[in-house]
């Protein structure tokens, strides 16, 4: 026995329990593709490995698509196009279409029952915790119609559209705050709105003349990201950026507005010498809330509108026309831009805040104080033409861009940021300058809009593409340009062209998402207990049906009915699969779905066209995908009986 | 009771423990499932892993998962199991019927890869004939070793629960090899003589 319990004999026992199967485990895993080198981490290595992007990747850029009415989604620094994720417009090439009974309700205006099928996004914003990214869902506004889109990150799907009320539409800046409870969206395009709203402002609004009013919009996010329509306040302004401070500026929102002239043509907007920067205390709008100073609208009854009169409120001049507003990590300074000037104005919340205390007020416009701007400025520095957004990175800079002079300035902050950068004699001032092509729009520096910027690159995403990619047409696709930032001066890495038109974007590290990302949208032993069914409703003239999908058969296979009756149809996904979608075209109808693996959608569509139809899987999905197919056949009035039903085998 | 019937409570517990643990593995690897095999597990009373993947494709070829096998095998399996560690029990309790229990578990898993082997050649050989692609003829996948297909490779191997019983059948072997008197081999032995060997496993008979 002692001799079994010589440590070289225990060791050799042990090792041979486990040398089979741990050897076996090391034979047959998966090689890892090891990082080829390159000359610099920015160049491709030649030959490329397989998977050296899926590797090799730092942050996911979430971009808005404007008129594409969704995200665009590619990595960095890759700068490879990923994906496109539909909200507000149907994308068939992207499993977004109104066959779909959910895709249709979210697309339906609630208070019209029209279904709005164009959308216009323009500023996403990342959910966050204790201001910090968080990777679970990205929000974004529909300027057009006045709606916040959610999409859920472990998915990249929609996951939610919400409608506002009171408004035709025209919002512009919108801003989820550093705890995920609530965003703000403004009202840029001023309204008539309804009588109760008109009468509770008090002001004189002409239908044909104006001046017209505006306001800020509160939606409240749920612990699950449902959103909901929280308050609304407006104003004799309209507002363009809009901002919900953290850390120094907790507790406020900030908003600007170009049109203070209250002008309804682009010249009149620009006749002042200076508009104006708003403050708004959150807990006073709670505060007229519970006190009951509000009114409700006939179409939302729900939702309390409280005038500015019974807000805490508070306006600093800025230069005029701003474009951007963005607020430094800490959340001290807040950077706006005056488009019609040169000039970018650095707010100081903590001077605000001293001014309020000290009633450093110049004057007062619709019962607004307006807080001397010598009393609440870090700087007003002058950069160059046509300055647009901001963004900051993590070394304690600021990047500023220029349509007009189609470039970057990048500043060094002052204040607390003195000692990330260390460069006392630059501070406020440029240190270095950045090339665009051409004339930027937004930027995107990782994080760089929140309470934890990640800094390394920044994105300029300009609006002008011009000569930059090959020729492709009249209407030219948008050019966003790639700079790493850890070094002065800033360097060009690449270029990629995306649709018209993008605006803003969020950048977010590979870490917070991809691990998160699901493949599959069921369980495997769930999905394959699920059983086809058929069932003739001769009372509501509808057959519905359960269909499950899996490779690679649709069953049932052929459907028989009536024309003329509806088609409810629950397609059921039976794979788990990575990359293995299905999908569901009707011939000759104007029906075409997506389904990916283990996802369930639910279809409807009248059997209105006689004969027979094919269905087929339009994701190339298996060997047999040519042959995935199925047929309707809808027998014509008259012709129907019951012995035509479509019966399933019994299991 | 000498130290020496640590041996066969041993083994009971390793076989016991192999219950819990799959005996055999099959891993496929093919193009469509890049750096994700599909695995199938034998355990002792049931087949796990990805039934529902495999037979989704193996339909298209015809094959059904898992191999074919009664039910009864996954019963008579751990009833086996459970039997052959309450024989090591009773050797560690009475040094009685110790060659009995060092041969019937080796036995029991001829038995076993015979009767798996069998199903795996049903497996290939039950072909669905109305199957829409015929990239293959009737095949016989190993009980260990590796099938090749085109560019699919399936590997066959015992896992962590064979290796555990496996070691416990060791055990009971080299328990009635002391038992017999028979001197260690020298790997196992220290400056052992035959008379110290008979003396300190002398059977109380």
């Amino acid at each position: 026995m002692k001799a079994l319990l010589q440590p070289k004999v225990v060791a050799a026992l042990l090792l041979g329990l486990l040398a089979g199967t741990v050897v076996f485990g090391l034979i047959l895993g998966p090689v890892v593709q090891g990082s080829a080198t390159a000359p610099n981490q920015y160049q491709r290595p030649y030959p490329m490995p397989h998977q050296y992007w899926a590797q090799n990747d730092e942050f996911y850029v979430f971009a808005s698509g404007g008129q594409q009415g969704g995200v665009y989604v590619y990595g960095v620094p890759s700068m490879k196009y990923l994906s496109e994720i539909p909200i507000f417009v149907e994308d068939q090439a992207w499993g977004w279409t109104t066959e779909d009974i959910e895709i249709r309700k979210m697309l339906t205006n609630p208070w019209t029952g029209e279904l709005i099928t164009r959308g216009d996004t323009h500023h996403p914003s990342m959910s966050k915790t204790d201001g910090k990214y968080d990777g679970r869902w990205l929000f974004i506004n529909d300027k057009q119609h006045a709606r916040i889109g959610r999409v859920d990150l472990d998915t990249f799907r929609t996951g939610q559209i919400l409608w506002i009320p009171n408004t035709t539409g025209g919002v512009h800046g919108f801003n989820v705050g550093p705890d995920t409870t609530l965003a703000v969206q403004n009202f840029e395009h001023e309204q008539y709105p309804e009588k109760a709203i008109r009468d509770h402002l008090g002001l004189a609004i002409d239908p044909i003349k104006g001046p017209y009013v505006a306001g800020v919009a509160g939606i409240n996010i749920a612990g699950d990201g449902t959103m909901s329509n929280a308050w609304q306040v407006w104003g004799p302004w309209q507002f363009d950026m809009a901002r919900i401070g953290w850390g120094d500026s907790d507790g406020w929102i900030m908003t600007t507005a170009y049109n203070t002239e209250r002008a309804t043509d682009a010249v009149g907007m620009f006749q002042r010498d200076q508009d104006y920067l708003f403050f708004w205390n959150i807990a006073s709008i709670k505060k007229a809330i519970a006190e009951k100073k509000y009114v409700t609208t006939q179409q939302a009854p729900d939702v309390p509108v409280v005038s500015w009169k019974d807000v805490e409120v508070y306006v600093t001049p800025i230069p005029l026309n701003p474009h951007g507003l963005d607020i430094s990590p800490t959340g001290k300074y807040f950077l706006t831009s005056g488009k019609a000037t040169t000039l970018i104005a650095a707010v100081d919340i903590e001077k605000v805040l001293q001014a309020i205390k000290d009633g450093k007020v110049i004057g007062e416009e619709f019962g607004v104080k307006i807080l001397d701007p010598n009393s609440v400025r870090a700087a007003t520095m002058d950069l160059g033409m046509g300055p647009t957004h901001i963004e900051f990175d993590d070394k304690g800079y600021a990047y500023v861009g220029f349509f007009v002079d189609s470039d970057i300035k990048k500043i060094a902050l002052g204040g607390p940021y003195e000692k990330l950068h260390g460069q006392k004699d630059k501070v406020w001032k440029v240190v270095d300058v950045l090339p665009a092509h051409y004339s930027v729009g937004h930027l995107v520096v990782p994080g760089g809009d929140s309470a934890q910027p990640y800094g390394k690159y920044i994105i300029s995403m300009n609006k002008l593409t011009k000569d930059t990619f090959l020729n492709h047409g009249p209407l030219e696709s948008e050019n966003h340009e790639l700079f790493t930032i850890g070094q002065t001066p800033a360097k060009l890495v690449d270029q990629m062209p995306l649709g018209p038109e993008t605006h803003y974007s969020q950048a977010i590290p590979v870490s917070l998402i991809h691990p998160k990302a699901k493949h599959s949208y069921g369980e495997a032993a769930a999905l394959a207990s699920q059983k086809p069914t058929v069932e003739y409703d001769y009372a509501a003239k509808e057959v519905r049906v359960n269909m499950t999908v899996v490779r690679s058969f649709f069953t049932p296979g052929a459907l028989t009915v009536p024309e003329g009756w509806k088609v409810k149809a629950k397609l059921i996904s039976g794979e788990t699969a990575m990359d293995i979608s299905h999908g569901f075209a009707l011939d000759a109808y104007n029906v075409t779905v997506s389904l990916d693996p283990g996802e369930v959608r639910d279809i409807e569509f009248v059997a209105d066209k006689t004969g027979v139809h094919w269905f087929y899987c339009i994701w190339f999905c298996s060997e047999l995908h040519m042959e995935m197919r199925g047929r309707l056949i809808v027998i014509p009035q008259g012709e129907w009986t019951p012995d035509k039903e479509t019966h399933l085998p019994s299991a | 009771m000498g130290k020496g019937r640590l041996l066969p409570l041993a083994a009971a517990v390793l076989m016991l423990a192999s219950l819990a643990l799959p005996f055999w593995t099959a891993k496929m690897y093919a193009p469509a499932y890049p750096g994700q095999p599909l695995s199938l597990q034998m355990y002792a009373f049931k087949y796990q892993g990805d039934i529902v993947e495999w037979n989704i494709v193996g339909r298209l070829v015809g094959v059904h998962m898992p191999p074919p096998i009664p039910d009864v095998f996954f019963l008579l399996f751990p009833i086996s199991v459970i039997a052959l560690s309450l024989l090591a029990v009773v050797v560690a309790l009475t040094n009685r019927l110790s060659k009995l229990a060092a041969t019937l578990p080796w036995l029991f898993m001829a038995i076993v890869m015979g009767w798996g082997q069998y199903s795996l050649y049903l497996f290939g050989h039950s072909l669905d004939p109305q199957r829409p692609l015929r990239y293959f003829d009737a095949f016989t996948p190993p009980v260990v070793g590796i099938l090749t297909l085109g560019k699919i490779k399936t590997y066959h191997y015992p896992d962590i629960g064979t290796f555990l019983f496996v070691a416990g059948m060791c055990l009971l072997v080299l328990y009635a090899w002391l038992l017999a008197g028979r001197p260690l081999p020298k790997l196992l032995s220290k400056k052992r003589n035959s008379a110290v060997v008979e003396e300190q496993y002398a059977s109380p008979r």
